[in-house]
């Protein structure tokens, strides 16, 4: 039986040929890239072990493959080789977490749509005789998304509205967002950052427009997230592309008073509550998951396990402590405090 | 078998035999790749929205500010201190008088705000040129330096701000004095920004100098290290009159102009050298600071010239003048910030005597000051919740002065010391300061070892 | 030695041209005088410049005559000048004093440190270990604080620095140098030492009493040369222990220097133009004199202090009272000895009883209990008067 699939798959596999993406290109073969490996298998048990030791042999070479096409600028392999990867069964979901964005990033610098996973995959194997045609029927189906629902409490003076809220799985790998092809925009206007928080997508292009007569000078001394758009007149506008999930402080080099924040955010299932707190995430599968919530009043993003069942979770409550005290003094650009009161 | 120019049936293949191996194990738990992929991310195919939806987010609320309206901020600078000698600049049996005159008494300081260990000339008389004592002479000592306390009020939709400063003191204030707690007003004023989205501001009351940089880091918070320069005697006090702050930007060249002038009661002496809170000859002081910046987004460069000029408001002659100048430059590059000023005072003789923040004396005498400062520091950034930053940093300074029939007396001084950021509110600052008497005045051992701890709310 | 202030104003130069624009914005300055009076200090050097120019000095609120330049330094025709011995009365007795040093509206001056140079310390005779320059002269004292400064003083504690072994006297000009190399200092007296200028002398012949014509103290010599803060300047001396002074702030303790004068027509005080009478100790004090062996130890600082006398005062001349000067004659009195001396009634210099019937107003306690306290007006100009002449005779010593 065994044969018959391999034979089977070689068929397939030379039958569809070259796999879309650009055709010519290769990745140098590297040792070990090599498969099947040469382990004997004399019983069951062997055949379980070489099963087990083929899967983490592949999950190695896509991961680095695909970081290798990636590097060498062969993003439709390296989106493959990932994409690949993420159906690998059992796959760990620490192994998921690190890839999604990788793959996401790959994607959108290949551009187009994903290679189509159908090349070189089997349709399903309808003649295992092991697998039970209704878990087959169960199992290929996708499960039907649904919402989760609650109510942020806390956020001080600022109130729960301004907290991003997001989800990420505990028994699988979370999706990557959808990324807006249109930037994202934020606006300064009358000396404030409009919107006050703005929760986007890892990957996603905001534009800072200047809506006010006078100059501005955004800038972020968050790690990892540092940018400045330099002075920008009335009118003008600053593209930045975020692409490190996290916090991103906004301040104006120009205005002290001026503070605001960006999320990034790299799961799908994520959204910022309304002005009194309620908020729903939507096109959320059945599962076991993590709720993570960020305001700026917290000194730490909050967490607490949601389980989704096939008709939603709600009443999920969220209380944002306010342990993070108010920004008093206000870097500038370089870092350097400012007396507020000075005005310069 | 010629290898397959395609590009992927390899891996393909193991996947589907990885599937196929699975199945054919029997029993296992088949989590096909194929029939089971993960849930799918919304197709990137999807159609966009029809329109940018630009208030989507999280907009305040009319009427709530990010920064309420009104806001205290303050510090405790605690610490601990140890100079050498007697704690001041006096050599030991000099019998010379004014004892103030032949030294630099401002050299031994051991806190943010220039303090130093002694003053104690033994029962010899001095002629105002004092700075404040934390009067611990030689012996080391935990000090309370500071409880600085500020209110800063923010009129909701109106360009008018307040701001308090107020500086609580502890101080034993010497052999019989009994602990004496002095409370000052370092900073009250009215600001108004008088054009919209212009930076033009206008202030009336008691503020900073405007004169050179050294001015904002007049505070322990702000301060990379822990004692100010020995010029900050001359341009960091405070002065009650009115200012006026403007500033153009001119973005093409990533550059601003500005423009600092203020018309005060008196100089920009600290209390100690002169009264701040009242003029005495009734003719105010002009100074005015005019600066240049390069604001690139990795490299900040500063420069700026300063003036001063109007009749000394230690005594009651109009006519006798202090003239003032100076020149600062600042550079700001990857965590490193080079910062130097060179200021020059020049003083009449004044009619009477002498009156200053601590007192009364005899003679208001014919002074000059020269010299610079110069500093380096490096601000290691590091992204942990707890520790912030280390920046050390180390200052060079040197100061030619002469009263009036004295030598002239050089001294210098090299400070080397650490600063320490923790969890954004807690500072730990230790430095030593090697002050040398290089022409006119007797060496002597003054040598301060100091540090500093910073909480700030 | 030339009295400039080159430094001061090359520096002041610069900043005035650099302040420029500032000056135009704070050109505000008027040209009120100021509320306070300025403490002001006339060393030899200005008041030989003030004997030039003429006019007098120390011209303040209270003394508004001031001091003629004429009653401290007499000119000599080679264009020098010498100290003048100004006549003046003691305890009764005549006395007479220099004055090398005018103060206007200081409320005190203190003692500075003037530094012997010795080789080693010798408690009981501390100079004979005197530090010698190469030419065999003792070495040149040293001090710092000098006639620039307002707050040099010419009544000196006297202090022996020992001179490491082998050490170069002439190469310590400055006190600085003393304390830098941590010297062994000693403490020793009182002494009254003014610099002068080159053209300051004592003149030919030795000093007399300018009636009695007896010589004065031998103390007061013309000494070549100090090293003032690294500058070469001469100095003379004018004793030693003529002063006491506060240790605790070493401000130094004044005696009246008493003023006779009359009530002027607008109340004030004129001057009768006799000589001033030197008080003991301070005012109102009824203590005795402290002058043992008749050395004085006080005069050295003074305050000029009015004493009002009636309108029938009078100061005695010889000249014009033959009759008198035969009764002083007839009791082996020298009648110079009362030339000036002023009385409280002029009537009295034609009494039988003469000089027993006058009320004589030449001593502190005399005038204090003859005028009261309402006629006794302090005023604002002090100086220093060292005794050179005192009891009627040369103050014997050192």
């Amino acid at each position: 039986m065994v044969i018959a699939s391999l034979v089977g798959a070689i068929l397939i596999a030379a039958g569809t040929g070259g796999a879309a993406g650009s055709a010519g290109q290769s990745v140098p073969i590297t040792p070990g890239r090599e498969t099947p490996l040469q382990i004997t298998v004399k019983t069951p048990q062997d055949l379980a072990f070489k099963t087990e030791v083929e899967r983490q042999y592949l999950i190695l070479n896509l991961m680095a493959g695909g970081r290798m096409a990636y590097e060498a600028g062969d993003f439709a392999r390296a989106a493959y080789d990932w994409d690949l990867l993420l159906k690998v069964p059992s796959l760990s979901p620490e192994v998921a977490r690190v890839v999604s964005p990788l793959l996401a990033e790959a994607q959108r610098q290949r551009g187009g749509a994903a290679a189509p996973v159908a090349t070189g995959t089997p349709a399903a194997p309808a003649a295992s005789q092991e697998t039970p045609p209704a878990a087959a029927a169960q199992a290929a189906a996708p499960p039907r998304a649904t919402t989760v629902s609650g109510s942020v409490n806390g956020g001080g003076a600022i109130g729960p509205g301004a907290a991003v809220l997001w989800l990420t799985r505990l028994d699988g790998p979370t999706p990557l967002p959808h990324r807006s092809r249109r930037p994202r925009v934020l606006n300064q206007a009358s000396k404030a950052f409009v919107p006050h928080v703005l929760a986007v997508a890892v990957g996603e292009t905001v534009a800072f427009r200047n809506d006010d007569p006078y100059f501005h000078n955004v800038f972020s001394l968050s790690p990892g997230q540092g940018f400045d758009t330099g002075l920008y007149s009335a009118g003008g506008v600053y593209n930045k592309t975020f692409t490190r999930p996290g916090p991103v402080e906004l301040l104006c080099n120009i205005h002290a008073s001026m503070v605001g924040y960006i999320y990034v955010v790299n799961s799908a299932y994520y959204t910022q509550p309304r002005a009194n707190g309620a908020f729903v995430i939507r096109n959320v599968p059945p599962g076991s998951y993590e709720l993570h919530a960020w305001h700026e009043s917290a000194a730490a993003v909050v967490k607490q396990p949601v389980t989704v069942p096939a008709s939603g979770a709600s009443g999920v409550v969220v209380r944002i402590p306010g342990d993070r005290p108010p920004m008093v003094i206000v870097p500038d650009k370089y870092g350097k405090p400012r007396q507020t009161q000075l005005g310069y | 078998m010629t290898r397959s120019r395609s590009r992927y049936p390899r891996f393909t293949l193991l996947v589907v035999a990885l599937a196929v191996g699975r199945a054919s194990l029997g029993g296992q738990a088949r989590a096909d790749v194929m029939a089971a992929p993960p849930p799918a991310a919304p197709d990137l195919a999807d159609p966009e929205p029809a329109e940018e939806v630009e208030t989507e987010g999280f907009v305040l609320p009319s009427g709530t500010a990010v920064v309420p309206p009104l806001t205290l901020m303050g510090y405790v600078d605690f610490g601990f201190a140890d100079a050498g000698g007697n704690g001041t600049s006096y050599p030991a049996g000099d019998n010379r008088v004014p004892a103030d005159y032949g030294v630099d008494t401002f050299a031994p300081a051991v806190n943010s705000r220039g303090d130093v260990a002694s003053i104690d000339s033994d029962g010899r008389v001095t002629n105002g040129f004092l700075p404040r004592s934390v009067n611990i002479g030689g012996r080391p000592s935990f000090l309370l330096n500071v409880v600085n306390q500020e209110l800063r009020y923010q009129a909701p939709h109106v360009p008018v701000m307040a701001f308090v400063r107020l500086q609580v003191l502890p101080r034993w204030g010497g052999d019989g004095a009994g602990n004496v707690t002095p409370v000052y007003v370092d900073q009250a004023f009215g600001r108004v920004t008088l054009i919209e989205g212009r930076e033009l501001f206008i202030a009336g009351g008691k503020f900073d100098s405007v004169f050179g940089i050294e001015y904002l880091d007049n505070s322990s918070v702000y301060r990379t290290g822990i004692t100010p320069s020995l010029f900050a005697r001359y341009t960091t006090g405070t002065a009650l009159g009115t200012k006026a702050f403007y500033r153009q930007q001119i973005a093409p060249l990533w550059s601003a102009l500005s423009l600092n002038v203020a018309a005060t009661n008196g100089s920009n002496f600290v209390e100690a050298l002169q009264p701040t809170d009242a003029s005495l000859t009734g003719v105010p002081l002009v100074s005015a600071r005019f600066g240049y910046e390069l604001n690139l987004p990795s490299v900040q460069i500063k420069l700026g010239a300063s003036g001063l000029r109007g009749p000394r408001n230690d005594q009651f002659d109009r006519r006798a003048l202090l003239e003032m100048f100076g020149f600062d430059a600042r550079l700001y590059v990857a965590g490193l910030s080079l910062s130097g000023e060179y200021v020059h005072v020049d003083e009449d003789e004044g009619a009477g005597g002498k009156q200053t923040g601590a007192g009364a004396y005899l003679i208001a005498s014919e002074f000059y000051a020269r010299g610079f400062w110069g500093q380096a520091a490096y601000a290691l950034t590091l992204a942990r919740a707890s520790l912030r930053a280390i920046t050390p940093y180390v200052r060079y300074e040197r100061r030619e002065a002469w009263f009036e029939g004295f030598r002239p007396i050089t001294v210098a001084r090299v400070t080397a010391g650490m600063r320490i950021d923790l969890w954004g509110s807690l500072i730990l600052k230790g430095e030593f300061l090697f002050n040398q008497e290089v022409a006119g005045a007797p060496a002597v051992e003054n040598n301060v070892l100091t540090t500093s701890v910073v909480y700030s709310w | 030695m030339a009295w400039t202030s080159g430094v001061v104003t090359m520096g002041r130069s610069t900043a005035r041209a650099a302040t420029l624009l500032i000056s135009v914005l704070g050109g505000c300055t008027a040209s009120e005088t100021g509320d306070q009076a300025k403490p002001q200090l006339w060393t030899l050097f200005e008041l030989r410049q003030a004997l030039d120019s003429g006019g007098a000095v120390a011209a303040t609120g209270r003394y508004p005559q001031g001091i003629n330049p004429q009653e401290v330094l007499t000119p000599v025709g080679d264009g020098t000048a010498t100290l003048r011995i100004i006549p003046a009365f003691s305890e009764g007795q005549p006395a007479a004093y220099v004055m090398p040093e005018i103060w206007a509206d200081f409320a005190e001056v203190w003692v500075q440190p003037w530094y012997v140079l010795v080789t080693a310390w010798d408690g009981k005779s501390p100079t004979q270990n005197r530090a010698k320059t190469s030419d065999g002269m003792n070495a040149p004292p040293v001090f710092d604080v000098g006639p620039r400064s307002r707050f040099y003083s010419p009544l000196w504690l006297r202090y022996f620095a020992v001179l490491p072994a082998g050490a170069d006297p002439a190469a310590y000009t400055s006190a600085e140098r003393i304390f830098d190399e941590k010297l062994a200092v000693y403490p020793n007296v009182a002494w009254t030492y003014s610099v002068r200028p080159d053209d300051v002398r004592l003149g030919e012949a030795p000093p007399v009493h300018p009636y009695l014509q007896k010589p004065v103290a031998t103390f007061l010599v013309e000494a070549p040369t100090s090293w003032v803060d690294g500058e070469s300047m001469g100095y003379f001396d004018e004793g030693s222990g003529n002063f006491t002074f506060r240790t605790a702030d070493l401000v130094v303790d004044e005696v009246p220097l008493y003023e006779l004068a009359r009530r002027g027509p607008d109340g004030a005080p004129a001057p009768i133009g006799a000589p001033r009478v030197m008080g003991s100790g301070p005012p109102f004090a009824r203590r005795p004199a402290d002058a043992p062996n008749g050395r004085p130890r006080f005069g050295a600082y003074s305050r000029i202090t009015f004493a009002v006398a009636p309108a029938t005062s009078g100061a005695f001349d010889p000249d014009a009272f033959p009759d008198a000067v035969a009764l002083l004659t007839a009791q082996t009195l020298d009648p110079q000895a009362y030339r000036g001396r002023v009385a409280t009634d002029v009537a009295c210099f034609a009494a039988v009883d003469f000089p027993v019937s006058c009320t004589w107003l030449d001593s502190q306690s005399r005038i204090e209990d003859s005028l009261g306290v309402v006629n006794i007006v302090p005023t604002d100009v002090t100086a220093c008067t060292p005794l050179v002449f005192y009891n009627g005779k040369a103050i014997s010593g050192r």
